[in-house]
């Protein structure tokens, strides 16, 4: 396993990468894992959730993946299976590891399965639209997970070797580095009840009037792709597979097509609900139940109900 | 400054009907029917360019722009809009092979196009494509040219003549960092990034410059071990809630899913 030290939810990411060892790789042996973390914060990882005989763990100033593949790449084997997080950062040094081993990589991947002949692996292709599976012939096998397919969670209590290898040296093509504001453990992603608006929600303002709504029902806002991209609502709004993969246990749609690669992101709500005027919109045949309509009426009803109880 | 974008003519994969998504016995789907259109992250790469070089005056700071896509024919029509927007130059690498799974082939052919260029100092793509969905061409390239590489960028700003200030979203938070050239950069998501759209003047005056076409020598892309295509069905029950007005059909979605559910 490669973890990834510097993001907040470092405790989520060991039990995501837990769930996929125990469901795809369980009889395999582990080796030792690598987190790249902080340098100065080594003593500060929780090593807890890490089933691994030993622990390998790489300073760095920042997570800067030129600097983490130096050192990373020194601490792997040709033979071995690596899996990596399914955060951006963790795709980049699984792909670039692989290529400077003369391996093989794939990012997003939803199952492997060892045979002879190399890895197979599943990972969606065409928008999410569907599943390939492909075989990955050369060693060192280096793949990055998908995003939202299970956790689970392990204490360690018996001893391991912790070894501190060198620090990743930040390179010389970076000339100054600021950053603005930390990412935040993703609320969005722990909502119980999610309003997302879509294209359909028509401009910034009805978006506000969605959120207003959101936090009537103790809920959250969500976007899809076009809204963020139209600054209607902050890109950390939204949501699908390029944005927070949400389980919430009721999930309302307003002016949302249902493309796969947003869909994916509401997949796992308990309920969803879709509004939206098409009635050949996908989303409708993707929810529980949908009124076909302009929004805007059904919203504002909808908002007196809620407040009258 | 010299900079290419690389970028991908892809098919609009949300038009497809459930019944659309059928891989032959090649692994082929057939997605020829849909309208084509500039690959999403590609598009914010390409506007996030000319924003680049709308802000150079101020700085004293040429930034000659070109892109690059690999296709068919069928692509000179995104270049040629690219030149009626200001790009100096618009490149073509001929090919029909099947490169949706060889992100590695395709950073090859970039790579060799920049080694016989010599004189490019900067390169943006997209992060991945629809179609593929590797997400592995602009690191490979990075491995191939030796090129470091920024990721998930939402905004490029002028320095001088030998460095960039580029914004990136990083697993951390939001990044500002001044980098040297030579660099490759990659787009995410970046809002307000649409391409704009030329004017029909600067079609007729610019959109009809000559597009460089270069053939491929080595056409041994194979299909990257894909063994297997099948659809993923999404579909739920999909109840229609009816009414005879927007209000009642309020009513009912709340009587009877929602008020439990709040």
């Amino acid at each position: 396993m490669v973890l990834n030290g510097f993001l907040p939810d470092f405790e989520k990411q060991c039990m995501e990468l837990n769930y996929f060892k125990e469901q795809f790789a369980a009889r395999m042996e582990p080796a030792s894992a690598i987190v790249i973390c902080r340098r100065g914060e080594e003593e500060l990882i929780d090593l807890k959730q890490i089933p691994a005989p030993g622990i390998v763990l790489i300073p760095c100033e920042y997570y800067q993946p030129e600097a983490i593949l130096k050192i990373l790449t020194r601490q792997m084997n040709k033979e071995d299976l690596y899996l990596f997080g399914h955060s951006y950062g963790a795709n980049e040094i699984a792909v670039r590891a692989a290529a400077r081993l003369n391996g093989s990589s794939a990012a997003g991947v939803h199952k492997i399965e060892k045979i002879e002949a190399g890895m197979m692996i599943e990972r969606m292709v065409y928008s999410n639209y569907m599943m390939a599976t492909f075989l990955l012939k050369k060693s060192p096998y280096c793949i990055a997970i998908a995003n939202g397919l299970g956790e689970h969670k392990v204490e360690i209590t018996y001893p391991r070797n912790v070894r501190i290898a060198e620090k990743a040296e930040i390179p010389d093509f970076l000339i100054s580095r600021d950053l603005h504001h930390e990412v935040r453990k993703a609320t969005l992603a722990e909502a119980q009840r999610l309003i997302v608006a879509g294209r359909g929600a028509g401009n910034k303002e009805q978006v506000q009037e969605l959120e207003q709504l959101s936090q009537k029902i103790h809920g959250k806002l969500g976007v899809s792709r076009p809204v963020a991209m139209n600054a209607w609502a902050p890109m950390e709004a939204l949501v699908g597979v390029s944005g927070t993969m949400t389980k919430p246990k009721l999930c309302i749609t307003v002016g949302v097509s249902g493309a796969a690669a947003f869909y994916l992101g509401i997949e796992k709500s308990e309920f969803i609900v879709a509004i939206n005027k098409d009635k050949n919109a996908p989303i409708i045949k993707k929810a529980d139940v949908a009124i076909i309509e302009d929004f805007s009426n059904v919203i504002h009803a909808l908002s007196e109900y809620i407040e009258k109880g | 400054m010299n900079i290419l974008n690389c970028f991908k003519v892809v098919s609009d994969l949300d038009l497809l009907g459930e019944g659309d998504w059928i891989a032959d016995e090649q692994n082929n789907v057939d997605v020829s029917f849909v309208r084509t259109g500039w690959n999403c992250f590609d598009e914010s790469a390409l506007e996030m360019l000319l924003k680049l070089s709308d802000l150079s005056e101020g700085f004293n700071v040429m930034y000659n722009l070109s892109a690059l896509t690999i296709g068919n024919e069928k692509c000179d029509t995104y270049l040629k809009t690219l030149y009626a927007l200001g790009y100096q130059k618009a490149v073509r690498i001929d090919c029909e092979n099947d490169l949706r799974f060889c992100s590695d082939f395709v950073a090859g052919l970039i790579a060799q196009y920049v080694g016989d260029q010599g004189n490019i100092d900067v390169i943006i793509t997209g992060k991945q494509s629809a179609d593929g969905e590797n997400g592995q061409t602009p690191f490979l390239l990075a491995e191939q040219l030796g090129w470091p590489h920024i990721g998930q960028v939402t905004m490029i700003e002028p320095v001088d003549e030998t460095c960039l200030k580029v914004r990136t979203v990083t697993d951390e938070g939001e990044v500002t960092q001044t980098i040297k050239i030579p660099c490759i950069l990659s787009v995410g998501n970046a809002p307000n990034s649409y391409l704009r759209v030329p004017t029909l003047k600067d079609r007729l005056r610019l959109g009809k410059q000559p597009i460089e076409v270069r053939k491929v020598e080595n056409q041994g892309a194979a299909g990257q071990g894909l063994l297997k295509l099948r659809a993923i069905d999404y579909r739920r029950a999909g109840i229609i809630i009816e009414g005879d007005s927007p209000e009642e059909k309020a009513a009912v979605l709340f009587r009877q899913y929602l008020k439990e559910r709040l």
